[in-house]
């Protein structure tokens, strides 16, 4: 963590707002992803975003320790898009707005991505978890342990049967998007 | 799986910047998520439609791109670089293809840009890297800047690396914030890099560097904070092809305060948000420093004539010495109205406990709040056999190794009374050789305990 940053993560654990926000927003992509993982639409996506932002502001105080800022927020966003999903009984909205731009968007050989997000979109909430932290944020099976308050064994139990499933799944969608 | 393929697919998730920065705006500050109107489709329909594979899909603008430089394009979009990807559009990123091989290694760096205040540099280094002591998919890069040396380098002050695996090596983008107070149009940029991944070598580049149209607009506006010795110029605003840099001026009594531009909002009511400065000058004139400032911000939109800056300043305070031998005592904070009132201190073995109380918050402390403050403390403390000191207010100078202490274990003793108790361990990885009493001091950092202080907008007209 640069001196910067751990500045600002101090900062905001004192109460700073501003400091809170611009910590949170260099992080916007990486946040709004792992929520659209979970979710898989936009709109909840930015709800988690919204309701994450607002439980880490109310609870940064109780943040002990400032190098362990990302994978603290990463746990709450994960918690909340939980949430979301149950109270969503995991249907997926898609807006007016989106679909009327459909009909104008080329479809290129992306087939691959979309297979593979929505392989990864279909794995166990559990085993989602341990492939998007590992993968997606690079941490290790201590790390992502930790962060999902469960014994290393079970992480790498989780992790070995997440990949297994993926390939299982993604090897049908690429069968079935061609 | 193949790590790369589930990151590109991931990093092809289209994120709408603005309604994200909207919904952490909202998140807080609190406000109860309201629900839209919906419709209920497929999952699959929906994978289809919110997944944005290429930019190109929703920007008609990076089609064009992709159209006609696909190479440094997608180079810019494997590292997310939104700025590389519109200024390849402008045809303003200059090609490179200049290649050297040292000890079996080759770099070849393929393409540089300068915007604003921005310089990137993007390149490929083979495979056989990975013989060196990193792991594999690991990069590092020795590297200096216009014959620098070390650590001495402006230009290294503050670069990233970002990397990306590709068939026989990998990508690099190396991102620095052009360190002098001139901007100059066009320049070679010599580079050398001394090593990668622990092999030596040395891998000499010279490569062009060229902005060649940035717009000025003046906005001079001085403010004036008497309560906290300080003053800010706002001075100018460059604005290249994507973003803009603002450049202001600082004149402080306390050198180590830290003034940061929060944001800034146009007549439009436009919001812009602002990256780390760069300190292009400093220097002190009797007992004021001064300083010149340029710090990157959103692209100026043309239709804007009026800018409200929002600043807030981070108080420093000078360390706080007292001598060891003369417990009980108490310390002050010299801008703020915190004290400590050292109770007691015991040796026991190699350990040195400090019982203690802080003074001067305002209102009462809750459970967290006594946390937080535990969490600082860890760090606000020095013992320091001032034999060494020397005069030295830096208590992290190398001369004082093996002679000083900062690590310490904290414990609350009485959330009413603010009471805590530090242990530290004076024979640890840090150690005070022969420790005594009488030749210790007690070093306190009240910096961290101070809030930051919002300071009054500075609203300055633009003269274009």
């Amino acid at each position: 963590m640069d001196l910067h940053n751990e500045k600002l993560i101090k900062k905001a654990i004192k109460g700073n707002k501003n400091a809170f926000e611009k910590l949170i927003k260099q992080h916007y992509e990486r946040i709004y992803r792992t929520a659209f993982l979970y979710v898989h639409n936009k709109e909840d996506a930015l709800d988690v975003v919204q309701e994450a932002t607002f439980q880490a502001f109310k609870s940064i105080q109780s943040l002990k320790h400032p190098e362990y800022f990302l994978t603290w927020f990463t746990r709450i966003i994960i918690r909340c898009s939980s949430q979301i999903l149950k109270r969503n009984n995991n249907n997926i909205f898609v807006t007016d707005e989106v679909i009327s731009n459909f009909s104008q968007r080329e479809r290129f050989d992306q087939d691959e991505s979309m297979s593979l997000l929505q392989a990864i979109h279909q794995l166990k909430h559990d085993y989602k978890s341990a492939i998007i932290l590992f993968y997606y944020f690079d941490y290790s099976i201590k790390t992502i342990s930790e962060l999902m308050e469960i014994p290393e064994g079970t992480a790498k139990t989780f992790l070995r049967r997440g990949k297994a499933e993926l390939k299982k799944i993604y090897k049908n969608e690429e069968e079935y998007y061609g | 799986m193949d790590k790369k393929k589930i990151i590109r697919a991931i990093e092809n998730i289209e994120v709408p910047k603005d309604k994200v920065f909207k919904s952490i705006e909202k998140g807080i500050n609190s406000q109860k998520i309201k629900r839209r109107k919906v419709l209920r489709h497929t999952a699959a329909i929906a994978v289809i439609l919110f997944i944005s594979f290429i930019l190109g899909l929703y920007n008609p603008t990076m089609n064009k791109v992709l159209a006609n430089t696909p190479l440094i394009s997608q180079i810019f979009k494997g590292f997310n670089d939104s700025i590389g990807v519109i200024l390849a559009n402008k045809n303003a990123v200059t090609e490179l293809n200049q290649s050297t091989k040292k000890n079996g290694v080759t770099v070849k760096l393929t393409s540089a840009y300068f915007d604003g205040n921005m310089v990137s540099i993007t390149g490929f280094v083979n495979n056989k890297v990975d013989s060196g002591h990193n792991e594999k998919g690991e990069v590092s890069f020795d590297v200096n800047f216009n014959h620098s040396k070390g650590d001495h380098d402006s230009w290294t002050n503050g670069m990233t690396t970002r990397l990306s695996k590709v068939n026989k090596g990998y990508n690099f983008q190396w991102k620095v914030d052009y360190p002098y107070k001139k901007i100059k149009k066009r320049f070679n940029l010599p580079i050398t890099i001394h090593s990668i991944n622990g092999i030596k070598g040395e891998w000499k580049f010279n490569i062009p560097i060229q902005q060649e149209k940035y717009r000025t607009d003046l906005l001079i506006k001085n403010k004036n904070y008497p309560k906290y010795n300080l003053k800010i110029n706002t001075n100018k605003i460059l604005t290249g092809k994507a973003t803009s840099s603002l450049i202001y001026q600082t004149e402080k009594i306390y050198k180590n305060d830290d003034i940061y531009i929060m944001k800034a909002v146009d007549n439009n009511q436009n919001i812009y948000h602002f990256e780390n400065g760069t300190t292009l000058f400093e220097k002190m004139k009797g007992n004021i420093s001064h300083s010149t400032i340029r710090v990157v911000m959103d692209k100026l939109r043309a239709d804007s004539t009026k800018l409200t800056f929002y600043p807030q300043l981070t108080i420093s305070e000078p360390y706080v010495n007292h001598q060891f031998a003369d417990h009980p005592f108490m310390i002050k904070s010299k801008r703020s109205k915190l004290a400590m009132k050292v109770q007691q201190i015991r040796r026991v073995n190699n350990q040195i406990i400090i019982d203690y109380h802080l003074m001067g918050f305002r209102g009462k402390l809750n459970k967290h709040r006594l946390d937080i403050i535990a969490n600082n403390l860890q760090y606000s403390f020095r013992l320091i056999d001032n034999r060494y000191l020397n005069g030295k207010e830096d208590a992290y100078s190398p001369g004082l190794t093996n002679h000083s202490v900062s690590h310490n274990k904290v414990k609350i003793i009485d959330g009413k009374t603010i009471s805590y108790q530090s242990t530290f361990n004076i024979a640890g990885e840090e150690k005070i050789e022969n420790f005594n009493f009488k030749n210790t001091i007690l070093q306190f950092d009240f910096t961290s305990f101070i809030s930051a202080k919002n300071l009054a907008p500075i609203t300055a007209t633009l003269h274009k």
